[in-house]
């Protein structure tokens, strides 16, 4: 058999079940291959998507979203997505065509040094230039970007190997030892100093990121918060790894965080991080988020302690297993704690915030908050959602309260605007029975809205909000906060129809004008599992507070104008 | 500061640019490394004097290991 053939059947024994991408000249004899299997090829229109929707499919599933283009610009269209994974730690495998092995090297007809390209950012890429090797190089991939911290890896294939014939003899490939490894043992007398530490803090804090929700540690983080009485909060990568309705969580931290989010990390004197790299969006200048706290760091990837923060305890190991440890120690040791007054005094200045901003809607328009707040009210439990990159991202951060793990789905570390759509699409793919819906941004949405075709073309439907402010928000922001309002190339017309555009890929288009026209679209859609794309007109004008300025410390945090909690903050710190 | 690190990796020009660009993310610079293909070629075996923080070598270190063209990689400071 070809040993196209022979990949695309162990892909499907190793659990391949789709593979988004668009066919080329290079990979040819791979599409020729999955055409007798049972592997399901979804054709995208544009290979940044196709790595997208891998991430959107792999969030979902919990294993490896499977993407591919073919050499040259289909290979090099994947890259941001591929980047995008890396950052926020997403098993994504890439397979892509190659030019044939005597042209390489050659400058060939569409030959780009994809493995070359993507290095910088991937856990593994390889091109396979002995056909007999290639099943076992696609398990070694596969096994890889699953393996340890999650992230993307790539497979590049020579046209001429994929046709080359290999013994048609075959059995199930186990990964090679190098692309198989444990992850670090967790260290029980660091656990157990970390136990005592967190037992006789006075105001503990956990920050869960997106490690929690690979791990599936909800469960084991809710349990040491509620024995500590302690508050959680997450990053933006974490949110959704507890469930957001919990009366102890309170929501995202960082430059757009939630108020009480903030004042729960500057007001801590133990900090628990688990499963992250605590990015400077998230904690802010290193320096400071060091002062007056001690920090415990769970990771599985070891190079993550002291990288941004030095930890005062590190525990590397998966978390769910770490914190399994961590909560039975700290029971021996520490009786059930009762509420503190730290969050009872955090919940009433979410509440406050909450309040302030909807008491801004006077009725004239639509504003940004008000409409996430409604959908997250209105929406089943169950319901995915994804978003774009910028301000519509920061609202959706700060309103949507996520109430199942691993049901926010979002560019993180990358901050890809064109994210939301096909990842939403992936998503639906994946889940086909769950409600998904792309909280996006007009600047977003016209990066990858092609993707539309594929909603129609594959009946996968996914609902879109498009926040529709006619700017590039965020940089709008920054140009008005940081550069004296001097816009420029920030503001779109409005000659672009975005209700025909999606009504050109077949895709229910609507504007509306109010939050009951806004619900009514919504809810009808999910409930008949339609396809729509709901235009909401927003102001250009809208600022995202609270606003941590970029190199700034969380208490730096500039509050929407009006807003007042520093009588609040003022007790919560005696 | 100066340190020495000393890696074993599979030998193929990728492995030895990914170490490089390791190397680059974590600001370090280059005072001398050499590469020698040990295991009747399957491997190499690399050391690099490098000069940073010691903290940016001890990442690098355990970075490394994250990536399967690495198959040891240790660190030791110099002065």
């Amino acid at each position: 058999m070809r040993s196209a053939d022979h990949l695309v059947r162990q892909m499907a024994a190793s659990g391949v079940e789709v593979i988004f991408g668009i066919p080329g000249g290079a990979n040819m004899p791979f599409y020729d291959a999955i055409l007798n299997s049972d592997i399901r090829s979804i054709l995208v229109r544009h290979e940044q998507e196709a790595a997208h929707a891998a991430e959107g499919y792999a969030k979902i599933k919990g294993r490896p979203g499977v993407c591919s283009g073919t050499s040259g610009p289909g290979a090099t269209n994947l890259i941001t997505g591929l980047v995008d994974a890396a950052m926020d730690s997403v098993p994504v495998v890439a397979i892509t065509g190659q030019v044939v092995r005597a042209f390489m090297g050659t400058d060939a007809f569409q030959e780009a040094d994809i493995v070359g390209l993507v290095l910088p950012h991937i856990k593994y890429a390889v091109t396979v230039k002995d056909a007999r090797r290639l099943s076992q190089e696609f398990v070694n991939v596969y096994s890889i970007a699953m393996s340890n911290r999650p992230g993307p890896a790539l497979l590049d294939i020579p046209r001429d190997v994929m046709q080359e014939e290999v013994d048609d003899d075959f059995a199930f490939l186990e990964p090679e030892p190098y692309f198989r490894r444990s992850p670090p043992e967790p260290d029980v007398g660091s656990i157990m100093e970390a136990a005592k530490l967190l037992a006789m803090a006075e105001k503990p804090v956990i920050l869960c990121g997106g490690g929690v929700i690979y791990s599936g540690a909800s469960a084991e983080v809710l349990e040491l918060a509620e024995h500590l009485a302690c508050p959680i909060v997450t990053t933006t990568m974490g949110k959704s790894a507890v469930p957001e309705n919990h009366p102890l969580v309170f929501g995202v931290v960082g430059m757009h965080g939630r108020v009480e989010a903030d004042l729960a990390v500057t007001e801590s004197d133990v900090i628990l991080c688990v499963g992250t790299r605590l990015s400077d969006r998230a904690v802010g200048p290193a320096k400071e988020f060091e002062k007056n706290r001690k920090i415990i760091h769970v990771d599985i990837d070891t190079s993550e302690f002291g990288k941004n923060a030095r930890p005062t305890i590190a525990l590397p190991g998966d978390a769910k297993h770490v914190l399994r440890e961590l909560v039975e120690y700290l029971k021996h040791i520490a009786a059930r704690k009762p509420e503190s007054p730290l969050v009872q005094r955090l919940r009433d200045i979410g509440a406050a915030y909450d309040e302030y901003m909807l008491s801004l809607d006077d009725g004239s328009r639509l504003h940004s908050w008000k409409v996430v707040s409604l959908l997250s009210q209105e929406l089943p439990p169950e319901t995915i959602v994804t978003t774009g990159v910028g301000q519509h991202q920061m609202w959706a951060q700060l309103f949507w309260k996520a109430k199942s793990p691993g049901s926010w789905i979002t560019s993180g570390g990358l901050g890809t605007m064109g994210f939301g759509l096909p990842a939403a699409f992936g998503a639906k793919v994946a889940a086909p029975e769950r409600p998904v819906v792309d909280l996006d941004g007009d600047g977003s949405f016209l990066m990858t809205c092609q993707t539309l075709a594929c909603v129609t073309d594959y009946e996968l439907p996914v609902v879109t909000i498009i926040f529709d402010n006619r700017a590039l928000g965020m940089v709008r922001q920054w140009q008005d906060m940081f550069y004296n309002k001097r816009y420029k190339d920030v503001e779109y017309t409005d000659r672009t129809d975005l209700v025909k555009l999606s009504e050109a890929f077949g895709v229910e288009g609507v504007r509306v004008e109010s939050y009951e026209e806004l619900l009514a679209n919504v809810k009808r859609a999910v409930r008949n599992n339609q396809a729509i794309t709901v235009d909401v007109p927003v102001d250009r004008g809208e600022l995202v507070f609270p606003m941590v300025p970029p190199g700034r410390w969380l208490t730096d945090v500039k509050l929407p104008p009006g807003f007042e909690v520093s009588e609040r903050i003022l007790s919560i710190g005696r | 500061m100066r340190m020495l690190i000393h890696v074993d990796l599979i030998n193929s020009p990728d492995a030895v640019a990914k170490m490089m660009l390791t190397v680059k993310q974590g600001g370090l610079s280059i005072e001398t490394m050499s590469f020698n293909s040990v295991d009747d070629g399957r491997k190499l075996s690399g050391t690099l004097t490098l000069i940073g923080p010691e903290e940016k070598g001890e990442w690098l270190a355990k970075k490394l290991l994250n990536f399967p063209y690495f198959h040891a990689a240790k660190m030791l400071k110099l002065e």
